[in-house]
């Protein structure tokens, strides 16, 4: 039974719904052409998350604060201060918006191609786990030096770029949709770089890296483009979450995060982004319906932290996909456009060339 | 002289926690050599030793007999995770990154499960019935009791998993193993088997290094996934193939982590809760400079 009776906190459950979808579609997606196409199981997802998140709060500190004349740009006043400024200046908000957004991509992809190069002639579980204690290098030392983004406590008071709008819920269902359309262009733009030639040398890579270096590819600098692309991505998705919460807090960026986007690549399909695509639109509704305050809203009261059962079963899940179904839900599929091109091409030159390639395309 | 006694505390205690590291990251390494395995849910069992270890001490078992069993309880969990997740895996042809994978799961799976149980039974964080009394003082540091039972029991570990390997035909099946997987099953060495018994001694050796850690000081249910990447280290800098340089390593993330820290602390005033990141540091320069082949591609 549904406790949800004015419209308003309907449409900020909807809007949260969305923008949590959108962040996690980015950051499968983005995992998925490093785990699932080119075999890069980065688990150092939350750094490049992180630092999306840290470019966002450091430009708004930045930018705000000599305007505001803030002592300490991490205290509630500040937050207040800057939240207040934010309001009477739309304009500002929306080019700092735009502004950080990019800084992100730039400056996690950056970040990314540097961590690919102690870590990228390792074995791939050890590369996996180097990533990952860059990450946590990186949020140990972030929640640690203060001066960042405020150390254990973190930043709050982040104005997002529809600050000003009225009514409230509103607002946050057009940035929420916003953000849901720059997931689905991010989408959209990396199936058609996995449909190129360069993305299928992706592929070649996984399977045999050997092979591809015998035609001419280097596999090294295919996997450092690989995961400066797909930290690019985090970084972005890093970005637009800050704005949305409007904090930054260095415990939300731990593994098993990590771990529960992986879930969703494995789960909805390994090296089919649109099998991701599924995969996280499952688990962000079960994550969102598994959090104790959805669970207070329709009624139940559980004697446990709900936390600990939901990544329970994030581990179980992990291990049937990887034991029943190891391609995941919605299986690998071949590149697309050589067979379109072969055919078109084969076409316009005669009928007894179309023949033969049909015959061996049967 | 204040600054020799403060070192020779530093010294002692890192002596313990070394020690504590050592023995997971041998089980660690030794399960990786027979079974490709990189097994995230090493910690894990660390975190059961530990509790089972905790909670028979405070039912008013005998220190040594609880850590018996608590190894033990650990050591099974360990054959039973491989006997029901890798092993199946394993046969159906999983490559080392799925296999990895899976122990993340395994190892989430693990952890939240023991994190409900505590949380439900209200012992998120626990601390044991033993009592560490100091036999002696080195400077301002106490040689205790748990010191002279942790080292009695890491030699009698190191000499027997020595002997093991060295002396045995078990041992020699192993070395086969962690050589050649294929080559070691056709020439009739009993692969599932030893396969059982490694996964028995990594269970044991973490279970202890939990227990003792229990001992030592208050436990909640991420104690193992905190230590995980120490005892990966640890392993790291043995290079996952040899035991003596695993114990080495051991010692070197457990001093370098207390030393440095200490003297940077006491010289730059740093805060010690950069503490972790001097082992991250230390990977990451083993890595570069001496690129153990086992973990190349």
């Amino acid at each position: 039974m549904l406790m949800i009776t004015d419209p308003s906190g309907l449409i900020i459950l909807i809007s949260s719904l969305i923008m949590y979808l959108s962040i996690y579609i980015m950051l499968s997606v983005s995992t998925n052409i490093e785990y699932g196409f080119t075999g890069i199981p980065n688990l150092g997802k939350t750094l490049f998350y992180f630092m999306g998140a840290i470019v966002a709060a450091r430009i708004v500190i930045l930018v705000y604060d000599p305007i505001i004349g803030a002592v300490n740009p991490f205290d509630a006043k500040t937050a207040v201060m800057r939240t207040s400024y934010a309001i009477q200046n739309p304009p500002l908000t929306i080019s700092i918006f735009i502004l950080t957004t990019i800084l992100a991509i730039i400056i996690s992809g950056v970040l990314g191609y540097l961590a690919s190069y102690p870590a990228i002639s390792l074995r791939e579980d050890f590369l996996a786990i180097t990533l990952l204690i860059f990450g946590e290098a990186m949020r140990i030392f972030v929640r640690t030096y203060e001066p960042i983004v405020g150390g254990v406590f973190g930043i709050s008071g982040i104005p997002g770029p529809l600050i000003w709008f009225e009514p409230k819920p509103l607002a946050s269902l057009i940035y929420s949709s916003i953000c849901m359309i720059i997931a689905v262009i991010v989408f959209l733009l990396l199936e058609s770089f996995l449909n190129s030639p360069l993305g299928r040398v992706l592929k070649a890579v996984r399977d045999d890296d050997l092979v591809a270096s015998v035609f001419g590819k280097d596999p090294i600098k295919v996997r450092a483009l690989v995961l400066t692309i797909g930290s690019g991505i985090a970084g972005l998705a890093g970005a637009l979450y800050t704005f949305y919460s409007q904090a930054v807090f260095p415990d939300d960026f731990v593994p098993p995060f990590t771990f529960f986007i992986l879930a969703m690549v494995l789960l909805g399909g390994v090296g089919n982004n649109v099998g991701t695509v599924v995969g996280a639109v499952l688990l962000s509704l079960f994550e969102r319906f598994s959090q104790a305050s959805m669970l207070e809203l329709l009624g139940i009261r559980i004697g446990f932290d709900i936390s600990y059962f939901r990544y329970m079963m994030i581990g179980l899940l992990i291990i049937l996909v990887l034991m029943f179904r190891s391609q995941g839900m919605i299986p690998e599929k071949p590149v697309k456009t050589p067979l379109y091109e072969i055919l078109l091409r084969r076409f316009n030159t005669g009928t007894k060339r179309q023949e033969k390639v049909n015959e061996n395309n049967i | 002289m204040l600054i020799i006694e403060e070192a020779l505390r530093q010294v002692v205690s890192s002596l313990l926690v070394s020690v504590f590291y050592s023995t997971a990251a041998v089980g660690l390494t030794l399960s990786f050599n027979i079974t490709k395995i990189a097994n995230f849910a090493h910690a894990e069992y660390i975190t059961i030793g530990a509790y089972v270890g905790a909670i028979l001490t405070l039912i008013g078992l005998d220190p040594i007999l609880a850590l018996i069993a608590a190894a033990g309880v650990a050591s099974i969990v360990a054959v039973s995770t491989d006997e029901v997740f890798y092993k199946p895996l394993y046969k159906r042809g999983a490559r080392p990154l799925q296999l990895f994978v899976a122990s993340i799961g395994v190892g989430l799976f693990l952890r939240y499960l023991m994190s409900l149980y505590a949380d439900i039974g209200d012992l998120l964080f626990l601390s044991s019935r033993f009592s560490q009394q100091p036999l002696f003082y080195l400077g301002h540091g106490a040689v205790t009791n748990l010191h002279l039972l942790s080292i009695a029991l890491f030699v009698l570990f190191i000499g027997f998993l020595y002997s093991l390997i060295s002396k045995t035909k078990i041992g020699k099946g192993m070395r086969a193993i962690a050589s050649n997987p294929e080559l070691a099953l056709v020439s009739g060495i009993p692969v599932w088997k030893i396969r059982r018994i490694a996964w028995l001694i990594a269970g044991f050796a973490a279970g202890l290094a939990g227990v003792l850690w229990s001992y030592y000081t208050s436990i909640n249910p991420e104690t193992g996934w905190r230590m995980l990447l120490w005892v990966f280290s640890a392993s790291i800098i043995g290079g996952f193939t040899s035991i003596w340089q695993t114990v080495l390593g051991g010692f070197i993330i457990g001093y370098s982590e207390n030393m440095v820290m200490w003297f940077l602390n006491s010289l730059f005033n740093i805060d010690p809760a950069y503490k972790p990141l001097i082992p991250y540091g230390v990977i990451v320069i083993t890595l570069l400079v001496r690129k153990p082949p086992a973990l190349l591609r």
